[in-house]
Formats: C-alpha cells, structure tokens, sequence
C-alpha cells in the first residue's frame, strides 16, 4: 500500500505580516487513509487546508498532490437570498470537467442526482439554496465536494452546525466513502471522539507538527503537549470526550 | 408619439436612454448579487475626471472616457485583490481624485461649459449618432459576455474565492467584468447623468431578485425593468416637459415599489395556501 505519498508536504512555512501561522511542516498522506487533524483553536489547522486545496498560493516550501480533492468547508459566508438552487450549487463540483463557457451536458445533472441520492437527499435538487437548512446545506456542501469522485476529501469541522443524528449520519457516509471507493479523508475537527473513533493517522497541530502517529500510538501527553495554551479547551475536549485511557495513556 | 420620433434629437435620445437602460440593466444582476453597488457611483464620478481631461485638452470625450475606465478597472481589480486594501476604499480613492482632477482643469477654462451640465444631470440632447453606435456596440458585448460566461459570472457573484477553489477563473471575470461595467457607466453618465446612472445599475437588479428563482430569471426581469423603465421615463419626460434622466429614476423607483408590493402580497397568499 505504502508506495508514493497522495499527500506530501515538504518544509512548508506561511506567515502573513510577520506572523508566523505555519512553520516547518513536513507529513505524507498515502491513499486511503483517513486523517484527523487536531489541535487547539487558531493552529492554522484551516489555513494548512486552504493551502493543501490551493486557496492560499503565498507560502513556502512543497506541497505536492496527487489525486483530485474534494473540499467542505468549516463555513460558507453565503447570501440566502442568491436565486440558486441546489443542483447548480453542486454542479460547481464538476466545473473543472466542463471549463469556461461550456455547458453543463445531461451526464453532469446525472452525477448530482445520484451523490444527492448516495447523501439521502435527493428531494433536494431543485430547492432553492435559501431554503435549506444548516444541516441540509452541510450535505449539499459534501455533495458539491463528492460530484467530482475526488481522491481525496477534506472536510473542516463537519460537525459544526449539524445536530448529533446528522453527525451520526455524517460520519456514516464517510465510512460507506472509504469502504466503497477507498478514498482519503482528512477530517479537521474539535471532536476528539469522531478523530479517535474514525481514524488511522493522526497529525497534531499548533502553528507546527506537534505529533504525526497512527491514531492507537496517541497518548495522553500529545494531547497535553498539543493543547498546552489552552488548557480551558483541552478541559473541554478531555470532558466531553467519553474514550478511555489505558495504562499506557493510550486512547481508545 | 409620432411627434415624438420627428425630431432627430428626441429620436436619439429615446434609443440612447433605452440602450442605456438595457446595458446597465443587464450589468445591475451581478452588481447586486455581489454586493458592489458602489462601482456605479466610482466609475460615474471617474466619468467626470474623464470629461474633464477631454474638454482641456480638446480630445474626443469618448475614447478618453473609454481609456479612463479602463484604468479604474484595472486599477480596483489589483489593488482590490491585496488583502490589506478593500475594493470599496480604491473604488472612493479614485472616484475622489478623479473629481478633483476634472475640477482643477475645468477651473482654467473659461465661461459655462455645457457638458459638466450634462454630466451631473444628464442630457439626452447631447446625444450623438457616435454615442449611439458606442451604446449599441457594448450592450452587444454585454448580451454575449453573459451569455458566453454565464455559469461563471453566477459562481463569481455567488461566493469569488469558493469558486477559485472549484477552478472557476474568478480573476478573468472581475476584471473584464469591472472593465465592461466601467465602460458601461461612462458613455451612459452622458445620457441620464452622474447622480442617476447609479439607480440603473441598482434597481433593475433589486426588482428582479425579488422575484427570481434563478439567476437568468433575474436577468430576464432586470431587463424588462430596465427597458420599460427608460421607454416609459422618456415619453414622460417629453409629455410633462421635466428632465429625462430624473424622470427615469423616479420611474424605476415607482416599479420598485409595485414589485415589492406584489411580492408582499404573493408571499402573504403563500403562507395562507400553507
């Protein structure tokens, strides 16, 4: 399985006006596997995705990716009133197969029926965007990210705005994903019991890598070095997480 | 009407406000969507600098207003895209310099001078048949540039960086769409003038997002606007014997309350049918 990284990531800094937000990154990602990346608000765990997808270009180093991505957002700054609707919203996902000025073809429309139906909401189609709800959205935003059949799907914080049963749900899908397609998921979450649940590898970051393991080799003290500034949080975190911690400080 | 269309100055000014209306119409869906509603009244202003410039140095109006706007466009386009310097802020810079500059010349010349008139109110007897055809040629290129770039302009306008991770060329589109709009507005400013083309590149936009359920609906909607509302401010103008770039204003101002009047009242029936 361990030939050539899907991702790889090789000495990258970025930093925006003097401010060091990402130093000296260096992780392979192989095909099929699913990573959780964690660590404590402002590491510049979104900003390591928006450059992993190509949103921010100003950074240094290499970043090298094989394979097509699909990207959910943590948020989208979206305006309700937009005459969209959905089906146009996840066609986006296939832009890149058509380009500019093209029409979308009959197979396009195809493809969003069925992710839609794959994601449990096909009476979605033609509702207008405005309409959904916060949870509906999230699963029209991983419908956009999974039309294209990507390699790789990055999904930041899923589990914000969506009530448990749609976690539930969410990670589901994820689960059907891997096992049907074997595709990598790299999974930016606060949930420590999805990420220790769900998950094979494990990157920690606070501005840098703090530990890159396989999810059974965590221990307690990674966490505890990793959220080290902000203890309220790890607290938080520690609390809600109901996983159980072995002799070893292993976390299961 | 007939009276109406005898005399060659009505005649033109009639066409040029409805091909000004058409053009700006088309134009307002996207200022609307991506909320950018203050390029109208930078390029206009721009305009003025543009007029000015021409008048000193004795140019042709029109193809200094035209190399102007290109400037501003391209000039929002990168200083908007440095994340340090909003859009809006280059927008009011140049829309402020260019006042300025335009004021300073005007002062060394002499006695009235017609076209700063026109410019702050707009004059359909300052129209020519070069006018026109220029009018006539950029709603051309409008009409195909939306069709040509219709799903990108709707991804562009929908959410810019979004779209630039899906692959959507958002760069090529805001600068030629800043580029068209800016053209646009300053061989209108002439027409209807500097503190009126702002409501066509406003209002047409509003009335058809109040109805539609897609972007080309919207369109639809926002050019039928457009058209009725620079047709209908026109004959009135010429009936009632008041200016015609304040009478086509008030105009689509009246069609925008009836709209939201009818919206409101389609919206009651639909909760009650609920």
């Amino acid at each position: 399985m361990k030939n050539d990284p899907i991702i790889s990531v090789r000495n990258l800094n970025y930093a925006v006006n003097n401010n060091q937000i990402l130093s000296d990154i260096f992780f392979d990602i192989y095909e099929g596997e699913f990573v959780g990346i964690i660590g404590p608000n402002g590491a510049g765990k979104s900003t390591l995705v928006k450059i992993i997808i190509g949103e921010i270009e100003e950074y240094t180093g290499e970043v090298t990716i094989k394979g097509k991505i699909g990207y959910v957002p943590q948020t989208e700054e979206v305006d309700v009133t937009f005459p969209m609707k959905v089906y146009e919203l996840v066609l986006l996902g296939l832009y890149k197969d058509v380009g500019p000025i093209k029409r979308f073809k009959k197979e396009h429309y195809q493809k969003v029926k069925e992710i839609l139906k794959i994601l449990n909401v096909e009476e979605l189609y033609s509702r207008q965007i405005g309409e959904l709800s916060g949870g509906e959205y999230r699963r029209v935003m991983i419908a956009r990210a999974l039309v294209s059949e990507p390699d790789i799907l990055i999904l930041d914080e899923p589990e914000a705005n969506i009530d448990k049963p749609g976690q539930e749900l969410l990670l589901n899908i994820l689960k059907k994903l891997k096992e049907e397609k074997n595709i990598t998921i790299i999974l930016v979450s606060h949930d420590l019991n999805m990420i220790f649940k769900e998950t094979t590898k494990i990157l920690c970051l606070n501005k840098t890598l703090h530990c890159h393991k396989n999810t059974w080799d965590i221990n307690i003290q990674d966490l505890k070095n990793l959220y080290t500034e902000d203890f309220q949080l790890f607290a938080h975190l520690n609390g809600t997480m109901k996983a159980v911690i072995d002799k070893d400080d292993r976390i299961f | 009407m007939i009276e109406f269309f005898k005399y060659p100055f009505l005649r033109n000014g009639f066409i040029g406000a409805i091909l000004a209306g058409l053009g700006s119409s088309f134009l307002s869906n996207f200022i609307i969507l991506k909320k950018m509603e203050f390029i109208g009244e930078g390029a206009a202003h721009v305009a003025f600098g543009a007029i000015a410039i021409a008048l000193f140095f004795n140019l042709n109006i029109n193809v200094v207003s035209l190399i102007v706007a290109i400037i501003f466009a391209i000039a929002i386009h990168i200083l908007g895209k440095k994340e340090k310097v909003q859009e809006n802020s280059v927008i009011g810079m140049l829309l402020a310099l260019s006042m300025a500059i335009g004021i300073i010349l005007l002062s060394f010349k002499k006695g009235y001078v017609p076209e700063i008139d026109s410019f702050l109110f707009g004059d359909v007897l300052m129209i020519n048949e070069e006018d026109l055809k220029l009018l006539f040629i950029f709603d051309l290129v409008i009409f195909f540039y939306i069709i040509l770039f219709n799903k990108e302009l709707k991804y562009y306008a929908y959410h810019q960086k979004l779209s630039k991770t899906f692959g959507v060329p958002v760069d090529f589109i805001n600068l030629s769409f800043l580029i068209i709009t800016s053209i646009t507005i300053v061989i209108s400013v002439k027409i209807i003038g500097i503190i009126l083309i702002t409501s066509l590149l406003i209002t047409p936009g509003v009335i058809g997002k109040l109805f539609a359920k897609s972007i080309n609906q919207m369109i639809l909607i926002s050019v039928i606007t457009g058209f009725l509302s620079s047709a209908l401010g026109m004959i009135a103008s010429y009936y009632f014997d008041i200016p015609s770039g304040p009478t086509i204003v008030v105009t689509l101002f009246v069609l925008f309350i009836i709209s939201y009047i009818i919206k409101r009242v389609l919206s009651l029936k639909e909760k009650e049918s609920l």
